[in-house]
């Protein structure tokens, strides 16, 4: 911007506080309907990214259900999360877990089992409403490990919670979106995976890894920011939730956040 | 991560409030449910998304090739669609447990509205760094618009940008 010299130093004083509450975060993402609210929020780390090539980060991804008043939500039958770039994704070399191998098992065993394959970890709430008047809430580690399913990536999220004792494995299919805003497709059934109880209340997860396979560097998440030119940062869309719940109604959120171009 | 275009097209989302004089207000003189306040809205709402579609239209290659002032013309008429409707809505009658969220809402379209109307000069101006800037500020009160009324399920009054991806 061409300004007189005697206003830059108070203008600059205004753009840098501008830009400050522009880049305060801006919490997460919320829609309604049909007596249920849910709320999605995701960020990526490094927040800075190159602009023509792609980088190795981990994104964070968490998410939330809950009724709208005081009646108990409709069951959560299944859940999508979209990211990333096409091509954004690179499991070659990195070993698989089968998903047999975490049935049943605790946390330590999970890891036991099949620790080469972690590409994430986080946390999940669950209800258990085995008395409906008094639900169990159940806050379990999660553990997502590479896995395989028909010919294509997947991602087996292990849930482990001690007290009240839960163990399950909630499959997400991936799959590489060729059109659309994100690269990445990973979509869990939820109802079937978790049978009867419990139920979804609230998860976050952060995915990323890197490793090395046949002496080269990998990176599970790679990302740039392709801005033109003469943009150095934008607010762009990150990723998408869509909660579709049983028997309606399905509600879908887009995570808008900061691309800043680090080079 | 996409570029702005991308962005771009859910900013046009926001715009999809749209004007439409012909919904009749006089018979509304009665409170409404908040059932009725929404559909109430969603019929102003709803006929104009196509021309605010058709006004930014084409405004991603625009800034992707760095035509400013073509998108530039064309958000301000979106914004003309956008005030225009926000006046159509904001005079139909509310109800009564519903009005301090929707003074809420009504001053975060406001503000959006504002927000617009300085992406617009900072585009004719040419200015890139105030057009990040403000754009960005005008998606954070996007969302804040719309959780202010989240359990209303607005659907074509609300800023949705998975439309146009």
């Amino acid at each position: 911007m061409r300004r007189a010299p005697a206003r830059a130093a108070a203008l600059g004083a205004l753009l840098a506080a501008i830009a400050c509450i522009a880049a305060a975060p801006v919490g997460a993402e919320r829609t309604g309907g049909g007596g249920v609210v849910v709320s999605f929020d995701g960020s990526i780390s490094p927040r800075s990214l190159p602009r023509h090539r792609p980088v190795p980060i981990s994104v964070t991804l968490e998410g939330s259900v809950r009724a709208e008043g005081d009646a108990e939500p409709p069951r959560l039958r299944r859940l999508e999360l979209a990211f990333g770039a096409r091509g954004g994704i690179d499991v070659a070399g990195l070993p698989v877990c089968p998903r047999g191998r975490l049935r049943d098992a605790t946390r330590r065993q999970a890891l036991d089992r099949c620790g080469p394959a972690l590409v994430g970890r986080g946390r999940l709430e669950a209800e258990v409403p085995l008395d409906p008047s008094r639900p169990l809430l159940a806050s379990a580690g999660l553990l997502a490990f590479n896995g395989r399913a028909g010919g294509r990536p997947a991602v087996w999220v292990h849930a482990y919670s001690a007290s009240p004792p839960v163990s399950f494995v909630l499959p997400f299919y991936l799959r590489q979106e060729r059109r659309g805003a994100f690269g990445i497709l990973l979509r869990a059934p939820v109802a079937a995976a978790l049978g009867r109880w419990p139920r979804l209340r609230g998860f976050e997860i952060r995915l990323g890894r890197r490793y090395r396979a046949a002496g080269t560097s990998h990176s599970y998440l790679n990302a740039g920011c392709p801005l033109p030119p003469r943009f150095n940062r934008f607010t762009v869309p990150i990723a998408r939730a869509s909660y579709s719940f049983a028997p309606a109604p399905t509600l879908s959120t887009t995570v808008l956040r900061e691309c800043r171009v680090s080079e | 991560m996409r570029w702005p275009g991308t962005m771009l097209a859910a900013i046009a989302v926001a715009l999809l409030l749209t004007a439409s004089g012909a919904v009749a207000l006089a018979g509304a003189a009665e409170e409404p449910t908040r059932d009725e306040y929404v559909a109430q809205l969603e019929q102003i709402c709803k006929p104009g998304s196509d021309a605010t579609e058709r006004a930014v239209r084409g405004v991603r290659s625009d800034v992707r090739h760095e035509r400013l002032a073509v998108a530039g013309r064309k958000f301000a008429k979106a914004k003309r669609i956008f005030a225009g409707t926000v006046r159509s809505i904001s005079v139909v009658p509310r109800p009564a447990a519903d009005r301090s969220t929707l003074k809420r809402w009504f001053a975060a379209l406001g503000q959006e509205q504002l927000y617009l109307g300085q992406m617009v000069k900072t585009l004719r101006a040419d200015d890139v760094a105030g057009f990040q800037r403000v754009s960005a500020r005008f998606i954070h009160e996007g969302n804040k618009a719309n959780n202010a009324v989240v359990s209303f399920g607005f659907d074509y009054c609300s800023f949705k940008p998975t439309r146009f991806q």
